[in-house]
């Protein structure tokens, strides 16, 4: 208990005054996590401020988080040759930075790291390894991280995991994700690791494959699963296909991010596999370790310890108002991120701000919006009105035929929203019948076209397509 | 000699049964809050031990007012642990300082006037019972177990016997309390009589039943109750009888209790751990939970708190 309470006010004040946080200190509290929940079954009782932090209150909360934009901007400025052009050009002084005047400060894309990818590595830093963005949204992104980040965040991660009953030993967690994410694999791998969980990287192979994986192993079948929406549609037609239910997986929790999970692929997952949770997810490459989760009411609450978040214009880059669209910028604090950090880094990732009201949630202090709604650069617009990749994805998954995951491409065309579908898709529901729905959900959209194959419309890219073949599929 | 042992016996047994009772009651009824992070284990007892032992050179080492300064800190943090889930912050904030300046007051000026004497004991004993009670149960609330407890006891009886036979420091320490502020024990004094017991002692008294109830249920509990009144209380009350060397005068001040229980506390731990299964900490904290829901009509409670963090619980049975 004295030395937990020793490790805790180091951590605490590594944090307060922004100095690097010892990842082996977070290891033996890992440790010490471990010890207490043994020892009495769950933790402690102020656990929740622990680990959400004391966001409930503004003023704390503004105050948290001008010290630490102001500390990471004057990191940036001194060993960042980008963000030194970049604070220049817009004449930023780190010190009299404030939350308000973060507007002021240019976002950054993804096409500026792309493009001056060396100017964005932080001088002094030791790069360690590089993962890359899966390109589903254009050209790949490769970030540079140091060991030093590689070794806090899983443990920071493996700590909070711990603590939110996410994972405990007695888990084994299967990885279905992209092996090219190696920043992802490597931290679900190594939160394994601390924690005393086994693990099971897979990868996206084929459904037939993973669904062997988690039938097989008795008492030892995985009870954790992380993927991505596609390829979790993927194994639960595979599991259907197989005609196995809840009472042949072990499956507790499915943590999946990375693309939309509808409302039906989400109830199917329940009837199909049985967890107690399917966890939505908000993570990215490009702004790691800052993440988000989905609370029971189906808002989407930002981590606010690691990052500062915000919702802003899709043009002017001001932040939006209670109730309106934008995309979420966001900003890793020093010191969580220290290779290649950004500074309010536009994840063109589509929200709605939450109308401004209390909320009532279970993670009530910590500030949310609407889930992610899809890409900016994806949405669709005609004229005032707004067609988001979420609105059209929730309803052609909610197609009787259980079309999963949905394939589809949708652009603008003359002044409608064109539609279109592999002739599959469809399979018991009409054209019509998807007018309908879509016009149920207030959306004004035509289906014009519906193709029977892929043909001649874009279909939009899934992570679940990015097959990993193994000897065993091919045969 | 034999009516100072009596009482001795007397002051002694009342002072320990009583502070082990409370301790189990407290134990029962109140759920301590605790951090997020962190269980009691055996390190933590080595660090104890670290203090036990340079603490008594430290407090012979610094000025008397010095050395009330530190007391005052001790005792106002030991009191806040046990009445903060008992007793809302406003009358903590008025209780704690109106007791421990009273002790002081009466410590200064009313030692030598009639009754000033046990005025002075009861306030003293009152600080150090609650003291005593909150300490063991922030221990063993806090996850600390009956065989971590018993091999603590093994080693203040060796403490205890060193350094009251070979290196005098006990007996100098209590000498160095005699008559000074929150003198760190419960006692008694009568006419020419007077005993008492050291706050070290009837905390590993606190601890010991606390953990042999929550290990072992009602059947520990009794058994630490027995081998604290046989070997905490009465053995070391009339131990002057027959060793000399622990015969402090009518004072009868300094008496290694350690020394007679430590080794009986750790045969019973042994006993009890060979004979029967241990109830963990957390099959504890379930069914204090469970028969708190019968209690108040099968109401769900939460299987972490039984009741809000710090708030006392009705436990049945």
């Amino acid at each position: 208990m004295f030395q937990t309470g020793i490790r805790q006010m180091r951590m605490a004040m590594s944090m307060v005054w922004g100095r690097p946080i010892s990842p082996r200190n977070v290891e033996r509290l890992i440790e010490d996590a471990l010890e207490t929940l043994t020892t009495f079954g769950a933790p402690g009782d102020d656990v929740q401020q622990l680990l959400d932090g004391p966001f409930s209150d503004p003023k704390v909360r503004e105050e948290f988080q001008t010290r630490a934009l102001r500390r990471t901007a004057a990191r940036l400025a001194g060993v960042s040759p980008y963000y030194r052009r970049l604070f220049d050009s817009c004449g930023l002084d780190p010190d009299s930075l404030t939350v308000g005047r973060m507007a002021g400060v240019p976002v950054t894309l993804k096409r500026d790291l792309v493009a001056s990818q060396a100017d964005f590595l932080a001088a002094g830093s030791q790069p360690y390894v590089s993962t890359r963005t899966t390109g589903t949204t254009g050209r790949p992104a490769e970030v540079w991280l140091s060991r030093y980040e590689m070794e806090l965040w899983p443990a920071m991660a493996a700590l909070s995991g711990l603590l939110r009953n996410e994972i405990s030993p007695d888990d084994c967690m299967q990885v279905n994700i992209s092996s090219r994410a190696t920043a992802a694999v490597q931290q679900n791998l190594t939160v394994c690791r601390l924690v005393g969980a086994r693990s099971r990287m897979l990868g996206v192979v084929p459904a037939e494959e993973s669904l062997d994986s988690l039938l097989a192993g008795g008492d030892s079948a995985p009870t954790l699963l992380t993927t991505y929406p596609s390829y979790l549609a993927e194994l639960v037609r595979a599991a259907r296909r197989r005609g196995v239910g809840p009472g042949d997986f072990r499956l507790r929790r499915i943590d999946c991010g990375g693309e939309v999970l509808s409302a039906a692929l989400s109830r199917a997952t329940y009837e199909t596999f049985g967890p107690r949770l399917v966890n939505d997810t908000f993570g990215m490459t490009e702004i790691l370790p800052v993440s988000g989760r989905v609370c029971d009411h189906g808002h989407l609450h930002h981590d606010l310890n690691m990052g500062f978040v915000e919702v802003v214009d899709f043009q002017t880059g001001t932040p939006v108002g209670p109730g309106e669209m934008g995309t979420v910028v966001i900003t890793p604090y020093y010191p969580y991120r220290e290779c290649m950090p950004v500074f309010r880094y536009d994840t063109r990732d589509i929200v709605r701000q939450l109308p401004d009201a209390p909320l009532t949630c279970e993670l009530a202090g910590v500030p949310a919006t609407s889930r992610i709604l899809g890409k900016a650069d994806h949405m669709l617009r005609i004229g005032d009105e707004v067609v988001t990749l979420r609105d059209l994805v929730e309803v052609v998954e909610d197609l009787p035929g259980q079309p999963w995951p949905a394939r589809f491409g949708a652009t603008v065309d003359d002044g409608r929203v064109r539609l279109g579908l592999p002739g599959d898709v469809l399979a018991d529901a009409s054209a019509s019948e998807l007018r309908r729905r879509l016009a149920d959900r207030g959306l004004n959209v035509d289906v014009s076209t519906v193709l029977d194959d892929r043909a001649g419309v874009m279909i939009r890219p899934l992570r679940a397509d990015l097959l990993e073949t193994t000897f065993a599929g091919r045969n | 000699m034999l009516t100072q042992t009596l009482f001795q016996s007397v002051v002694v047994c009342v002072g320990a049964l009583g502070t082990a009772a409370a301790a189990l009651a407290y134990f029962r009824t109140v759920r301590l809050e605790r951090p997020a992070i962190g269980a009691f284990n055996s390190k933590d007892l080595v660090i104890l031990a670290g203090f036990i032992i340079l603490l008594p050179i430290l407090y012979l080492a610094l000025p008397g007012a010095v050395l009330t300064g530190f007391l005052v800190l001790t005792f106002g943090s030991a009191m806040a642990i046990g009445l903060r889930p008992i007793m809302s912050a406003r009358y903590r904030r008025v209780l704690i300082p109106v007791l421990i300046g009273a002790e002081i007051v009466v410590t200064y000026t009313l030692l030598g006037a009639p009754r000033g004497l046990q005025l002075y004991w009861v306030l003293t004993s009152a600080i150090v019972l609650v003291a005593a009670m909150g300490v063991s149960n922030l221990y063993v609330q806090g996850g600390l177990r009956l065989r971590q407890v018993a091999w603590f006891a093994v080693f203040l009886a060796v403490y205890d016997a060193f350094f009251s036979t070979v290196v005098p420091l006990t007996p100098q320490l209590a000498a160095a309390f005699e008559g000074r502020p929150l003198n760190a024990s419960i006692g008694w004094a009568a006419g020419r009589y007077s005993a008492n017991i050291g706050l070290g002692d009837l905390l590993v008294y606190g601890l010991f039943v606390t953990a042999a109830y929550k290990a072992f249920d009602r059947r520990g509990a009794t058994w630490a109750f027995v081998t604290i009144f046989l070997f905490g209380a009465l053995a070391p009350s009339v131990a002057p009888m027959v060793v000399s060397q622990f015969d402090q005068g009518a004072n009868g001040i300094v008496i290694p209790a350690q020394l007679f229980f430590g080794p009986a506390a750790f045969a019973v731990t042994a006993r009890l751990y060979r004979r029967y299964p241990e109830r963990t900490t957390s099959q504890w904290l379930g069914e204090q939970t469970a028969r708190l829901e019968r209690a108040t009509g099968d109401r769900p409670v939460s299987a972490l708190a039984g009741a809000r963090p710090g708030e006392p619980v009705a436990v049945a049975g």
